[in-house]
C-alpha cells in the first residue's frame, strides 16, 4: 500500500509531460541573416510520414532585434523542438556583426541545443536560399546539406568545428577559428571553402583548394585528393603534419608534412605541394595575419620563455618553412 | 475411532465397514489348515501382486505351523524386506493408503505394516526445463524414494541425513528434509523446521505449497527458495552447505537458503569449460538488465529524450509510428500484456500446437499489426527482444515481468530519472532481502580474495576453493578425522 501510494505520489507530481516524438515540431536546421538592422529566423522543420524513412519539411521565419528574440518569437507560434538541429546557416553580415550573440545564446540554451551544432557561413546567396533548395535525394535542404558536410569533413574538404569547438577556438588567443563556408551551385548547397575568423569575425576567406590544403596539415582527414598547380590530381592518405617551432631573431616555424601519394612523380608533387603550401602560409600569416594552424600555441608550449618575450615586444613577423615528404603506399 | 481388535472377523467386518463402496480396498483372508489365519488389507493399483502372492500369501498359506506369536510370522513366514511391527492405527492406515499391506493375525490386534509398494512411476528422464549440453541427464521424478535414492547415489556419505514429516491434515504428504549434517548451516536447519512446523495446511500437493509458507519476503518476485528438478543440482546445493526439501508426489526439490546469484547460475556451468560458461553467464546477466530495461528505455528516450536518438533513426522511429492510434506507453503496455499472453498460450498448449501458435502469434500478428497501424514495427522489435532476452534466465521470469512494467511506469513518468529511481528502488530492496537469514546479495561483494570465485565469473575448479563454498562449513572439508 505504502508502495502504491508513493508510485502515485511520485506519477502527480511529475505532472506526466511527456511529449510523443511524432508530435514534435523537429529543427533540423536553422538560417540567420541580418536585414535592416534586424534579423531573420529560417527554421526548417522535419515532418516525418508514414512510411517513408525521408521526412518532408517545412520553413518557419521569425524576425527579432536578437537571435534570442527571434527564435523566442518562432517559439510561440509552436513548441519547437532544437536538440535535432545540425546545422546553422548564418549571412557574412551577420558573421561580420560577430558571432558571440549566437553562441552566447547557444550555452545559456544548451539543453535545449546540441553544442555539436555546426555553424556555416553562406556565401553568393542568402541562408533562406540554402533552405529552399532542392535536393535530389528529397530531403529538407539543411538536414542534406549538414550529411554532406559531415561527408565533407571526413573526406577533408571541409573544416569541423563544432559550436563547442568554436566557442573555445574564439577565447584562445593563439589558434584562430575556421568555419565552412557553403554556397548554392547549379541549385544545390556546396561546401564552398572557408572563413578564417581574426577575433570572432571572418578575417577572409579561402578557396575550396586553400581549404583542402588547410585541413590537410590540421590532419582532419584521413584521405584527401588534391589538385595540384599542374593539372594533376593526386590521392594522399594518411596525412601527418609536424610542426617545429624555434627561435631564429623572431618566431620560426617548420612544418613538415607527410603522406602516401598514389603518384610515380612524387619528388615532383612535393616540390609542387611545398608551392602551394607556402602560398597558403603567406595567404594566412601575412595577408590574412591569422593563425588557423596554432603555430604561436606551439611556440607556447616548447619555447615557452620566448614565446612570451614575442608576445610582450613589437611584433617582428615569422618565418614559416613548410617541407613535404610524400611516401609510395597502399591505395587500395 | 477405528481400532483393531484380535478377533478377525470382527476386524474384517469394520475394516469391509470403513471402505465401503472403495472398489480398490481388497480384504484377503489367508489359512494354511493348521490353524494359522491372516487377513491382508491393501488398495488395488497400489501394490505390487507378485509380491503379496509370492512373498506373503505363499508362505502363510504352505506353512506347517498352527497359530504363533506375530513376531514369529514375521521372522520366519513371511518373506518382505520392510516390515512394521509397531504400527499405531494412523500409521497403519498412512502406509497402506500408500501401497503398503496391513496384515492382521487372528488372535492378535496388532497390525503388520508391510512394504508392497507398486504404484505405477515414470523413469527419471531429463526435466524440459533444465536441460543440459552435456552432464547428467537423470531428472526427478514423482516417487519420493526414487528421488532420495537419485540425491544419496550422488552423495555416498554417512553425514547425508535423510529427515521425514508427515505435513496436510487430510494428504498426510511425506516431506523429507536433506542435508549434510555438519556442513549445513544448523541455524538454517532449526529455522526450516521451525517453518515447516508452523505449516498449517490440509493438503501438500507440490513443493510450490511449501514455497509459499516458508520463504521470507512473500510479497518480493524475486525467488528467495530454490527450485530443481534435477537431482545434480539438489546434490551440488548439499555440498555448498544448503538444505533440500523433498515433497512426496512431486519432482520439483526445493533448497534453501536461494540468493540472487544463483539465479543466474544454471548447471551446465560447471559441466563445459569455464570460459564458455562464463561468457554464458555474462550474458544471462546482460540478458536479464536488457528484459526489465529494453521498453522502459526505448519509452524514456522516445517521450523525453528525444535528443539523445541519432536523428535519423529518431525520423525512421517518427515515420513507424506516424498514423498509429495509442500514445507510446500505452502502446507499449498494450504489448507486453499481448506477448505475454501469447507466451503462456504457447505454453500451455500442447507441443506442436504451441510452437505453432508462437510463430502465428509472433510473426504473422505482429506483421499484421503493424501493417495495420495497430502498434509501431520498432515497438515490436523492442518488445520481442525485451520478451526473448527474459527467457535466458527463466529462474527470475517472475521478476522481470514485474519489473518490466514497474521500470515501464517509471521511465514514463520521469524519463530516464525515473528509470533509474526504479532501477535504484529495486537495489535497496535486494539489499534489504534474506533468504533464511542468509543476506539475498550475499557474495556479490567478496570478502576476501579467494573468496567469491563462482558469482558473476567462474573460476575454474582447481581455483575454487571448498572450504569458500557458499554456507560450507570451512573445517568441513579441511580437518576432523570423523569427516568422511
Amino acid at each position: 500500500m505504502r508502495w502504491t501510494a508513493a508510485f502515485l505520489s511520485l506519477l502527480l507530481l511529475s505532472g506526466c509531460g511527456w511529449q510523443e516524438a511524432e508530435n514534435l515540431s523537429v529543427v533540423t536546421a536553422a538560417a540567420v541573416e541580418t536585414l535592416d538592422g534586424e534579423i531573420a529566423l529560417m527554421l526548417e522543420i522535419a515532418r516525418p510520414t508514414a512510411d517513408n524513412p525521408i521526412p518532408s519539411s517545412e520553413t518557419l521565419t521569425a524576425h527579432g532585434r536578437t537571435v534570442k528574440e527571434a527564435i523566442e518569437t518562432a517559439s510561440s507560434e509552436r513548441s519547437l523542438y532544437l536538440s535535432h538541429a545540425d546545422l546553422l546557416l548564418i549571412d557574412e553580415a551577420t558573421a561580420q556583426n560577430g558571432l558571440s550573440p549566437l553562441l552566447d545564446y547557444a550555452v545559456e540554451h544548451s539543453d535545449r541545443l546540441r553544442l555539436g551544432t555546426r555553424i556555416c557561413i553562406v556565401r553568393g546567396c542568402t541562408p533562406p536560399d540554402i533552405l529552399n533548395s532542392e535536393t535530389t535525394s528529397g530531403e529538407p535542404a539543411g538536414y542534406a546539406l549538414s550529411r554532406s558536410l559531415d561527408r565533407a569533413i571526413e573526406s577533408g574538404l571541409a573544416p569541423d568545428l563544432p559550436i563547442y569547438q568554436l566557442i573555445e577556438r574564439i577565447a584562445d588567443t593563439d589558434m584562430e577559428a575556421v568555419l565552412p563556408a557553403v554556397t548554392l551551385r547549379e541549385g544545390t548547397a556546396v561546401p564552398d571553402g572557408c572563413a578564417v575568423l581574426r577575433g570572432g569575425v571572418p578575417a577572409g576567406y579561402l578557396s575550396q583548394t586553400e581549404t583542402e590544403l588547410l585541413c590537410l596539415l590540421a590532419g582532419s582527414a584521413e584521405e584527401a585528393s588534391y589538385p595540384l598547380a599542374t593539372g594533376e590530381t593526386i590521392r594522399l592518405s594518411q596525412p601527418s603534419c609536424r610542426i617545429q617551432a624555434s627561435w631564429d631573431s623572431r618566431p620560426t616555424f617548420a612544418l613538415r608534412l607527410t603522406a602516401a601519394a598514389d603518384t610515380d612523380q612524387r619528388t615532383a608533387a612535393a616540390r609542387a605541394l611545398e608551392r602551394d603550401l607556402d602560398a597558403l602560409m603567406t595567404r594566412l600569416y601575412t595577408d590574412l595575419a591569422a593563425d588557423p594552424l596554432g603555430l604561436m600555441r606551439e611556440m607556447r608550449r616548447t619555447q615557452f620563455s620566448r614565446y612570451e618575450a614575442h608576445t610582450q615586444s613589437a611584433p617582428t613577423g615569422w618565418d614559416i618553412r613548410t617541407t613535404v615528404h610524400l611516401t609510395g603506399g597502399d591505395h587500395s | 475411532m477405528f481400532r483393531f481388535t484380535d478377533n478377525l472377523n470382527e476386524t474384517v467386518r469394520r475394516m469391509n465397514a470403513l471402505f465401503e463402496n472403495d472398489s480398490t480396498y481388497i480384504c484377503r483372508i489367508a489359512e494354511n489348515g493348521h490353524g494359522l489365519r491372516c487377513a491382508l488389507f491393501f488398495l488395488d493399483g497400489m501394490v505390487e501382486s507378485s509380491s503379496i502372492n509370492d512373498n506373503i500369501l505363499f508362505p502363510i498359506t504352505r506353512s506347517q505351523c498352527g497359530t504363533v506369536p506375530l513376531e514369529e510370522l514375521v521372522h520366519r513366514i513371511l518373506q518382505i524386506d520392510d516390515v512394521k511391527l509397531d504400527a499405531d492405527t494412523d500409521q497403519a492406515f498412512s502406509s497402506m493408503l500408500y501401497g503398503d499391506t496391513i496384515l492382521l493375525m487372528d488372535g492378535d490386534s496388532r497390525p503388520l505394516v508391510l512394504n508392497t509398494k507398486g504404484f505405477s512411476r515414470r523413469s527419471p528422464e531429463e526435466p524440459d526445463n533444465e536441460k543440459v549440453i552435456r552432464g547428467p541427464r537423470e531428472g526427478f521424478i514423482e516417487a519420493f524414494m526414487t528421488n532420495l535414492s537419485l540425491i544419496r547415489r550422488r552423495l555416498r556419505n554417512p553425514h547425508l541425513k535423510f529427515s521425514f514429516q508427515k505435513l496436510g491434515t487430510v494428504t498426510r504428504t511425506t516431506v523429507c528434509l536433506c542435508y549434510i549434517d555438519g556442513l549445513a548451516d544448523q541455524r538454517v536447519l532449526e529455522e526450516v523446521k521451525l517453518r515447516l512446523s508452523k505449516i498449517d495446511l490440509d493438503s501438500i500437493l507440490d513443493s510450490n505449497y511449501l514455497t509459499e509458507f516458508i520463504r521470507d519476503n512473500p510479497r518480493s518476485p524475486f525467488p528467495t527458495v530454490g527450485v530443481t528438478e534435477r537431482p545434480d543440482i539438489a546434490a551440488a546445493k548439499l555440498l555448498e552447505g544448503r538444505i533440500a526439501i523433498v515433497v512426496d508426489g512431486t519432482p520439483a526439490v526445493l533448497t534453501v537458503p536461494h540468493i540472487l546469484q544463483e539465479s543466474f547460475q544454471t548447471n551446465d556451468d560447471y559441466y563445459v569449460s569455464y570460459l564458455y560458461s562464463n561468457a554464458n553467464r555474462f550474458l544471462r546477466i546482460l540478458g536479464f538488465l536488457l528484459t526489465i530495461s529494453i521498453p522502459a528505455v526505448y519509452c524514456a528516450m522516445l517521450l523525453w529524450h528525444q535528443e539523445l536518438i541519432p536523428t535519423r533513426l529518431f525520423f525512421s522511429v517518427c515515420a513507424a509510428r506516424a498514423g498509429v492510434p495509442f500514445p507510446t506507453l500505452v502502446e507499449a503496455v498494450l504489448l507486453l500484456i499481448v506477448f505475454e499472453i501469447l507466451k503462456e498460450s504457447g505454453t500451455r498448449t500442447p507441443g506442436p500446437i504451441g510452437q505453432a501458435l508462437s510463430i502465428v502469434g509472433g510473426l504473422v500478428l505482429g506483421q499484421a499489426a503493424v501493417e495495420a497501424r495497430f502498434v509501431s514495427a520498432p515497438m515490436v522489435i523492442v518488445i520481442a527482444f525485451a520478451g526473448i532476452t527474459g527467457l535466458v534466465v527463466p529462474k527470475l521470469k517472475t521478476a522481470a515481468l514485474l519489473l518490466r512494467f514497474f521500470l515501464l511506469g517509471c521511465a514514463a513518468v520521469l524519463g530516464l530519472y525515473g528509470y533509474l529511481f526504479g532501477l535504484s528502488l529495486v537495489l535497496c530492496w535486494l539489499c534489504a532481502m534474506q533468504s533464511f537469514s542468509i543476506p539475498y546479495l550475499t557474495n556479490l561483494l567478496p570478502s576476501d580474495r579467494t573468496g567469491g570465485r563462482d558469482i558473476a565469473v567462474r573460476f575454474p575448479w582447481y581455483a575454487m576453493k571448498r572450504s569458500h563454498r557458499f554456507l560450507a562449513d570451512p573445517f568441513y572439508y579441511d580437518s576432523g578425522e570423523d569427516k568422511p
